[in-house]
């Protein structure tokens, strides 16, 4: 059952209004609690179900229950906040700004752009990047043009911040309606290297998406599949995990620590918890007497699947410093060839680094092009904030 | 009615030896000498895998614990092993001040100085600093000396007299960043503006760049080639010498693309160039 409260429509916010989803005081203590048991080698309190008789979902399953269809809510934010910027008054920009965070699989303003037939800004292939003299950019047109992502316009080398220059003094001077998109690793370095937010106005971005949100995006994903009767429960409580209570708050605490774990970014949730996907042991069987109809909207279960704690990658110390570097140019710019790695690094082995990384789970690498991994970004932006490097604001 | 010699007769300085708990003095010791060595491994320890951000706190606070703790220490021990009134501190007082006038004076100056140098921080553990010719990151600091690691790998012990007569010159001073600078020569023939637009991207694009910090191209003209210096900010300490090796390179490559070529230098014009760095 969805509350009023959780298909509401939430307004962008101005950047640097994000609202940090913080873990529950009881799962940060039980958390630690837990670490202290395993160090004096306590054995824990007996689970719902037992990590032996589970096994990991099938990619194949993985897809049909928690498939990547783009977030239904999202777009319907921006679709209401673009109404409201083009009908207001008092808008006097024609570019609208919107920042997002990093490591998203699919675009959502390009997806939000290609639903609605709007013009798409053609980006500069990324070998073209670093020659110049660089040509105007054009934005004749009628109706709304979007540019869909702002790091695909430069590379961090000193010849390649022409092509951005260029795009931000035409978007300085037009009088199409232009939205934009930028991610907010992009946006604080364009910020500093091209003074980006002296032509452009203030930027928004999307809300936290906590428990609640949450929620509904994953019931969403989940509907999306053919399988739409599906219990989800934690392995160690045996709750359901989408149940709500009778005030139409989500019931036990695991999506609230999804929600911190994954800093809010829907995109980053859906593979935490894709990745926490556990079904009974082939051959297993599984008494369940405690099993309650699930919640979530539907009349009967049909099927029960676990979900597990995510463990988040870890970096070994030693080569920390070097790997991180590699990180942040990647967070930078989106994605990124082992080529243009070199071109945007100081002198390093970027190609062990690279395999480093790839080998801790923090970098994807699709046919050559490597981005870094969703599901890793929580864990690489701790690394990243604890090590001083230039972060990003939300 | 006590006559007026009676007043002034000095009374026993020591306790006598059967009232001396030797056993407490020991157990204070070793008290102290565990806290200080506790300080001086686990915060050192720690101050490697906090953030960054507070790695100078951790450092920073090895030499206020160890001057507390020997405070403690000694502020329990001598009323075990002393008789302490007035007649008695006058004359400890000036047996001290014989002591130290003649045999321990640079000692003593180095061990207050080393009290001043905690209070007044003009070093800490983890500032980047030049003192009497020497540079380098401040490994620790001690009552008597601080010892500092130049970028070379030698450590380097200086008293900490040197605060009374000396410049310290911090580079970072307590902060994460420090003013790195890349230096280019060029021949006068070439247009400086363009150049300077170029460096300036240079320092942008460096992966190594602190993003709110300045960054500055400044020229200078000399009488036989163009100064540049390239001044900026590393968002981490122990990256300067990278940093400015980024920098550099980088810088040269720039140069060269848009074909200004580097002056150069005579073996007679070294001592000129000496002074202009």
């Amino acid at each position: 059952m969805n509350t009023s409260n959780e298909n509401a429509i939430r307004p962008l916010k101005p950047v640097g209004e994000y609202d940090w989803p913080s873990l529950p005081a009881e799962r940060t203590v039980l958390s630690l609690l837990d670490r202290v048991k395993d160090l004096i080698g306590v054995i824990d309190d007996e689970p719902a179900i037992k990590s032996e008789q589970l096994q990991r979902t099938t990619e194949k399953r993985d897809d049909s229950v928690a498939s990547f269809v783009g977030c239904e809510q999202l777009d319907k934010e921006i679709d209401s906040a673009i109404t409201t910027w083009l009908q207001s008054p008092d808008s006097h920009s024609p570019v609208y700004l919107m920042v997002f965070p990093p490591c998203q699989q699919r675009n959502s303003l390009e997806t939000w752009a290609q639903a609605r037939a709007y013009d798409i800004l053609q980006t500069p292939p990324r070998e073209a990047l670093l020659e110049s003299p660089v040509n105007a950019v054009e934005l004749q047109g009628e109706g709304i043009l979007v540019i869909p992502e702002l790091s695909s316009w430069y590379l961090r080398h000193r010849n390649g911040l022409g092509h951005i220059d260029s795009l931000l003094c035409a978007l300085s001077t037009t009088t199409r309606p232009c939205v934009v998109g930028c991610n907010s690793w992009a946006w604080q370095f364009l910020g500093r290297a091209v003074e980006a937010n002296q032509y452009l106005p203030e930027p928004v971005m999307f809300q936290a998406f906590d428990s609640l949100a949450l929620r509904q995006h994953l019931i969403h994903v989940a509907r999306e599949s053919d399988e739409d009767r599906i219990c989800f429960r934690e392995s160690t409580t045996g709750d359901d995990v989408l149940a709500l209570d009778s005030q139409g708050d989500v019931k036990g605490d695991y999506l609230r620590s999804l929600a911190a774990q994954s800093l809010g970014i829907p995109w980053v949730a859906q593979l935490v918890w894709r990745q926490s996907l556990r079904t009974v042991r082939d051959g297993d069987a599984f008494e369940d007497e405690a099993a309650e109809p699930p919640e979530n909207g539907q009349s009967e279960a049909l099927d029960t699947l676990w979900l597990v704690q995510y463990q988040k990658p870890t970096l070994a110390k030693e080569y920390r410093e070097a790997a991180l570097l590699v990180l942040h140019a990647l967070l930078l710019h989106g994605k990124l060839t082992q080529d243009e790695l070199s071109f945007v690094l100081p002198i390093m082995r970027v190609s062990a680094q690279v395999q480093m990384l790839k080998k801790a789970g923090f970098l994807n690498d699709d046919d050559g092009v490597l981005s870094c991994a969703s599901i890793a970004y929580p864990a690489a932006r701790q690394y990243l904030s604890d090590s001083g490097f230039p972060m990003d604001n939300l | 009615m006590e006559s007026t010699t009676d007043k002034f007769e000095p009374s026993q300085l020591f306790n006598d030896l059967q009232d001396i708990n030797f056993l407490q003095i020991g157990l204070i010791l070793v008290g102290v000498w565990a806290g200080i060595f506790l300080a001086r491994r686990v915060l050192p320890f720690a101050a490697e895998r906090v953030p960054s951000q507070l790695r100078l706190y951790f450092l920073g606070a090895v030499p206020i614990i160890r001057l507390l703790l020997m405070a403690l220490g000694v502020l329990l021990i001598v009323p075990i092993l002393f008789n302490i009134n007035f007649q008695n501190f006058l004359v400890i007082a000036g047996g001290a001040s014989v002591a130290i006038g003649f045999a321990f004076k640079d000692y003593v100056s180095s061990l207050i100085a080393g009290v001043v140098a905690i209070f007044e921080k003009p070093y800490r553990p983890g500032d980047w600093v030049k003192i009497n010719g020497d540079y380098g990151e401040v490994q620790h600091v001690g009552l008597r000396a601080m010892r500092l690691v130049t970028p070379g790998d030698d450590m380097v012990t200086l008293p900490n007299l040197h605060l009374w007569t000396k410049n310290v010159s911090n580079s970072n001073d307590g902060t994460q960043t420090l003013m790195c600078i890349a230096h280019f020569y060029l021949q006068s023939d070439h247009d400086s503006v363009q150049i300077s637009e170029v460096l300036n991207n240079v320092a942008m694009t460096s992966a190594y760049l602190h993003y709110s910090r300045p960054v500055k191209v400044i020229v200078n003209a000399t009488a036989w080639a163009t100064h540049y210096q390239l001044k900026a900010y590393p968002f981490e300490l122990r990256d300067q010498f990278d940093f400015i090796t980024d920098l550099t390179i980088r810088g040269k490559a720039a140069i060269a693309e848009l074909g200004v070529s580097e002056a150069s230098v005579a073996f007679d014009q070294s001592s000129e160039l000496a002074a202009y760095r």
